[in-house]
């Protein structure tokens, strides 16, 4: 944790998650501890279904975990009701998914203005801060443009300034570049670490690219549901080399 | 609600096809319901005020009832008959009534008026509706002081208005008078005639309509005690008006009364009440019910289809922080404008669909009936908030389910409200809705029409269990149902084998869509099988009848002024003539009476070869009835029928035969009737046949009518201005059986209505599973496949569900054939054989096949159209 980092935004300790698979209960999560805190990049690594995906459900409550605590916000979410996770969630998460998940029928200007309706605001009375956001994300004039007329990266930039335009502090970032070309990943992830410099967002990046967790400021790695022990790197300007090599000794 | 809106709105434009069909579906089921309420409330009305404005407009009760001669105690027998709501005694006869001057002049008494006196039991009076006021009040029953309500004519004249007195009394009767010494004189010892004359005050005056205009306006209507009193010295002839109960089945009541009185039933008010009516117009609103429990069962689950297309947009909107009352907002509301929408399109398409029958003559009560005027009644409003009601209903479930779907399922892109236990409850709430919660609302606006006899209650539990069943079987055994549509495209999948493995393989991945749709389809074709038999029972019916009543007969109407006896001897020259038959000498008196020689009537039917039974008819008040009255009003031979004679006396005639032989006439077409002697006619109701204007000749089998024509004209000669008119009984028998063909084209309609919903349900089906299978079907493209597989695999599918929907509803039609026909026999009173639906089972699972490959044609083109690139890439 570098100095600019302040209070822990959102932590997790001892978290436990089960999967039923036919008759086998596996465990996703086996007592995972993790803190994110204010204007901090941090990046998960590990393979596919080793929980990543998981432990942002859990973080966003979404999920609840089976054992284990979950603070977001300094709000313990496994106390929290329906109705308290709901805001929560609202009014601290912006979300970026692998899958982008922008609703079909809505223009990319309507899309980026969903969080303020939810929030019982009048998007069209922010159009303007709308469509600032998307030119400062190289939309400009695909405002009206409904997704399927757009590429894989325009699609996750329009994801991403959806997650932005509601200001929320805390960005969950799921394989936001397991979709897209290379170069079309390599902008997102530039334009998120902007994000974190510019705006001071935290940012939790849940990943398998090597090339994305460069980018952190820090790196941890998720193995069979734990974190690797006394493996962590620190950022930014990680050497990519280093990543491989770390992934290389987990055997990941 | 800004979020929703836009949603919604979307939604609905960018899934315009979706949108059209399910509003469609809605549509055509609150359509078909509107229509049918629509025209039996215009039919009813029309024709009631048809008779109604023949009547003059002069108030009639429904029934008029005089108890036989000797009855005693008639008030408490009327009384204890069942399915009377009130029974009013009252009788009618002059009243001199005697103002107050305005200015009275010293030792003058003014003259009298002559009016028309009712008198009347006023306790039971409101029920009958027979009068309105003008101003005042009511009579009130049992009251001290003698009351008037005074006809506003009679007002007028004399100036007349409540609070006033006026002094009643009856008209004095002049004394007996001699004849002495070329003198009439009054007879030593007799009497002047001073009738009681009693002070009334008047307590309202009537309105020109109704009883007001009975003896044009003069008319005093005075409580029946009070009326007794004026007449204590007199004899009066006490009548009873009778106010049936509103769900009593007039039949029986007829029936019931027929033991000890005489009844004149007002015509307006049997429109639509005879039992074949009733059974026909339950039927057709039986079947309106079937649309719309079968245009909602489709609609619940396109709504519930639709939302597991959509889970992922639910799961979305959770995760953006969007709560679970916000979601269920956005459906909600999608579902209110695609309900609303349909609700309206729907009241307006069935208003304009029964604007349109009514003016192509067909009604409820069949066809050929010009009805004037249109009305829409207020029903029709409740009926389609019901359909939209539960449209909503039915979509506010899957709105629940969605809103409790795992947002984390819903993001995996995994389909959260396919697990077994949404499915199920889904199904048992569907099917508690249509068949049970929708029946109950429909026919609590829609009202069973006649009594709810025990065969109605058996025949409405039946239809609505088939429909419970129909709803069922999805839910019990959906992989059972897909099974067997896999079998039955294994052949094709010889003929086929890329589009057949791939149809095979979604139906099994499908099952509770293959199973909805097969049923909704089989439900359709159960519906035709069942009204097809039903309708070949009705013809088999009418052609037993007409091998009695009407075969080896011949009609002749509109004959100018002949002598019967001299037509009759020159008919009666050809040896293949039986008898001739008279058809003028009728009248109603309680229902059709017509008057035959018996002397015609000794070479066929019941009288030939019996003397004792022509005793009996000639001498001892014997009538022969028909086939049909005997049925619905429950007479048999040795009961009596009481009959109002002109004079007012009650005349009690001995059924002796029940035959349908004699007395039929096509004009008017009336098969309810009892055939007497022409001298009765004659005695009771001064009807005679000397010179008929109609008659019908009865042939041997081999008589040519012809042969009868040409001597009937021959009789006529230059007589025959008027244009004499025949019909012969073949000819009759062929329109009597075209007739029901033509009365059935209104549920054929409705019928195909359903069919359409049925179809829809399969397309909407088949579209949504396209859309959610385009990622698959992009990938099938990009390995090859050609766009006539992916057709043929869509309509294969279609084509297995209709051939699978048309067996069950063969099957299950079959099987409900004969109840409904019992059912129906039950209600309608006729002799119904047993017909099966015949070729009509063929062309309907043609039809079945032919509608869902028809279906398919919208999917298959969309799914062509699909861009497999963007498919593979988005999975949209």
């Amino acid at each position: 944790m570098t100095e600019e980092h302040n209070q822990i935004l959102a932590s997790t300790h001892e978290l436990y998650r089960f999967f039923n698979q036919g008759d086998e209960q596996v465990a996703v999560l086996k007592g995972l501890s993790l803190d994110v805190h204010e204007n901090e990049f941090v990046c998960v690594m590990g393979p596919s279904g080793s929980g990543k995906s998981t432990l942002l459900h859990v973080l966003a409550g979404l999920d609840k975990a089976d054992a284990g605590k979950t603070h977001l916000s300094g709000v313990d979410l496994d106390d929290a009701t329906e109705r308290q996770r709901t805001r929560l969630r609202r009014d601290m998460i912006g979300h970026v998914f692998q899958f982008f998940n922008l609703l079909p029928n809505l223009t990319v200007l309507e899309n980026v203005g969903v969080p303020l309706s939810i929030k019982g605001r009048k998007a069209s009375e922010e159009a303007e801060r709308i469509k600032s956001i998307l030119a400062r994300l190289g939309l400009a004039g695909r405002e009206g443009a409904f997704p399927h007329e757009l590429s894989g990266g325009e699609m996750q930039r329009v994801s991403i300034a959806r997650a932005l335009i509601g200001d929320q502090p805390l960005l969950l970032c799921d394989e936001p570049t397991g979709n897209l070309a290379q170069q079309a990943g390599l902008e997102v992830m530039q334009l998120l670490r902007e994000l974190r410099e510019q705006d001071h967002k935290s940012i939790l990046l849940v990943t398998h690219n090597p090339r994305d967790a460069t980018f952190a400021d820090r790196v941890l790695f998720l193995v069979d549901g734990e974190l690797a022990p006394d493996i962590e790197l620190k950022g930014p300007g990680i050497p990519v080399e280093k990543v491989h090599e770390i992934l290389a000794q987990l055997h990941i | 609600m800004g979020l929703a809106i836009t949603l919604a709105r979307r939604s609905l434009l960018q899934r315009p096809a979706r949108s059209l069909f399910s509003i469609l579906g809605i549509a055509v089921g609150i359509a078909t319901v509107v229509a049918v309420y629509t025209l039996d409330t215009n039919t009813i009305e029309g024709l009631k005020a048809r008779y109604s404005n023949q009547d003059d407009q002069e108030w009639k009760p429904e029934f008029e009832v005089s108890p036989s001669p000797g009855l005693e105690d008639p008030h408490s027998k009327l009384s204890a008959i069942e399915g009377i709501a009130g029974a009013a005694v009252f009788f009618q006869n002059e009243v001199e009534l005697l103002a107050p001057p305005a200015a009275p002049a010293e030792g003058l008494r003014p003259a009298p008026s002559r009016a028309r006196l009712l008198a009347v039991d006023a306790e039971v009076l409101p029920l009958m509706d027979a009068y309105n006021l003008l101003e005042g009040t009511d009579l009130q029953p049992d009251n001290d002081i003698p009351e008037a309500l005074i006809g506003p004519k009679l007002a007028q004249r004399l100036g007349l208005q409540p609070g006033m007195q006026v002094d009643l009394s009856r008209p004095a009767r002049s004394a007996p008078r001699v004849c002495i010494d070329g003198q009439m004189q009054r007879k030593r010892g007799a009497q002047e005639d001073i009738p009681l004359t009693l002070a009334f005050t008047i307590a309202g005056i009537l309105t020109p309509e109704k009883l007001g205009r009975r003896a044009n306006g003069e008319i005093v209507v005075v409580e029946y005690e009070w009326g007794d009193r004026l007449y204590q010295d007199a004899r009066t002839n006490p009548r009873y008006w009778v106010q049936p109960d509103p769900v009593a089945n007039l039949e029986d009541l007829q029936s019931r009364l027929a033991g000890n009185f005489a009844y004149d039933m007002s015509r307006s008010v049997v429109i639509g009440q005879a039992a074949d009516e009733t059974a026909y117009r339950n039927g057709v609103y039986m079947a309106g019910l079937l649309a719309l429990m079968l245009g909602l069962y489709v609609i619940f689950h396109t709504l519930s289809m639709s939302l597991v297309e959509r889970i992922r947009e639910v799961g979305v909107l959770h995760a953006l922080g969007a709560g679970r009352r916000q979601v269920g907002r956005i459906f909600l509301l999608e579902a209110l404008i695609l309900s609303s929408l349909g609700g309206a399109l729907g009241l307006a398409a069935g208003v304009l669909l029964a604007k349109g029958l009514l003016g192509a003559g067909i009604t409820t009560l069949g066809t050929g009936k010009l009805i004037s005027g249109f009305r829409i009644p207020l029903g029709v409003l409740p009926l389609t908030a019901i359909g939209v009601g539960t449209a909503l209903l039915g979509s506010v479930f899957p709105l629940l389910r969605a809103r409790g779907a795992s947002t984390v399922e819903a993001l995996r892109g995994e389909k959260a409200m396919e697990d077994q236990g949404t499915a199920h409850s889904f199904h048992i709430f569907a099917a508690l809705l249509i068949a049970v919660l929708l029946p109950a609302l429909y026919f609590t606006i829609v009202p069973v029409i006649g009594a709810a006899s025990s065969a109605l209650v058996a025949s409405l539990l039946l239809a609505v269990g088939v429909l419970g069943l129909l709803l069922a079987v999805p839910l019990l055994i959906p992989g059972v149902l897909a099974t067997i549509c896999r079998l039955l495209a294994r052949p094709l999948t010889n003929l086929f084998p890329f589009a057949g493995a791939m149809a095979s393989h979604t139906m099994a991945a499908n099952p509770r869509r293959i199973a909805v749709s097969s049923a909704a389809i089989a439900l359709v074709c159960a519906a035709f099988v069942g009204l097809k038999g039903m309708t070949a029972s009705l013809q088999g019916e009418v052609g037993d009848w007409a091998e009695v009543a009407v075969q080896n007969k011949v009609w002749a109407r509109n004959l100018p002024k002949t002598d019967f006896e001299e037509l009759s001897a020159a008919l009666h020259e050809l040896p293949e003539v039986l008898g001739v038959e008279p058809g003028s000498a009728r009248t109603y008196s309680p229902f059709l009476f017509i008057g035959l020689r018996s002397s015609e009537l000794t070479e066929y039917g019941p009288l030939a070869n019996d003397p004792v039974m022509r005793e009996k008819f000639d001498e001892q008040h014997g009538i022969i009835i028909s086939g049909r009255i005997a049925n619905n009003l429950g007479y048999a031979v040795g009961d009596d029928v009481q009959v109002r004679t002109g004079k007012g006396e009650v005349i009690g005639f001995e059924i002796i035969a029940i035959s349908d032989d004699y007395g039929y006439f096509p004009h008017p077409d009336e098969r309810m009737y009892g055939v007497v002697n022409e001298r009765y006619m004659k005695k009771y109701f001064c009807v005679e046949i000397e010179s008929p204007e109609s008659i019908a000749v009865r042939m041997t089998d081999d008589g040519d009518p012809d042969s009868v024509i040409a001597i009937i004209r021959s009789q006529l000669g230059g007589k025959n201005k008027r244009g004499a008119r025949f019909i012969t009984g073949s000819g009759l028998r062929k329109i009597q059986i075209d007739d029901i063909k033509h009365d059935f084209r209104l549920f054929d309609l409705i019928l195909s209505l359903t069919a359409l919903l049925a179809a829809l349900g399969v397309l909407n089906g088949q579209l949504l599973s396209a859309l959610e299978r385009s990622k698959e079907l992009g990938i099938l493209r990009a390995l090859g496949s050609s766009k006539a597989q992916i057709s043929g695999m869509v309509w294969l599918e279609s084509g297995v569900m209709g051939l699978f929907g048309g067996l069950l509803g063969l099957g299950l039609g079959s099987l409900l054939s004969p109840v409904i026909i019992r059912a129906l026999e039950a209600l309608s009173g006729l002799e119904l054989p047993l017909k099966g639906a015949g070729v009509w089972h063929w062309i309907t699972l043609g039809a079945a096949v032919l509608i869902t490959l028809v279906a398919g044609a919208y999917p298959v083109w969309r799914m062509n159209r699909t861009d497999s690139v963007r498919a593979i890439r988005t999975g949209g």
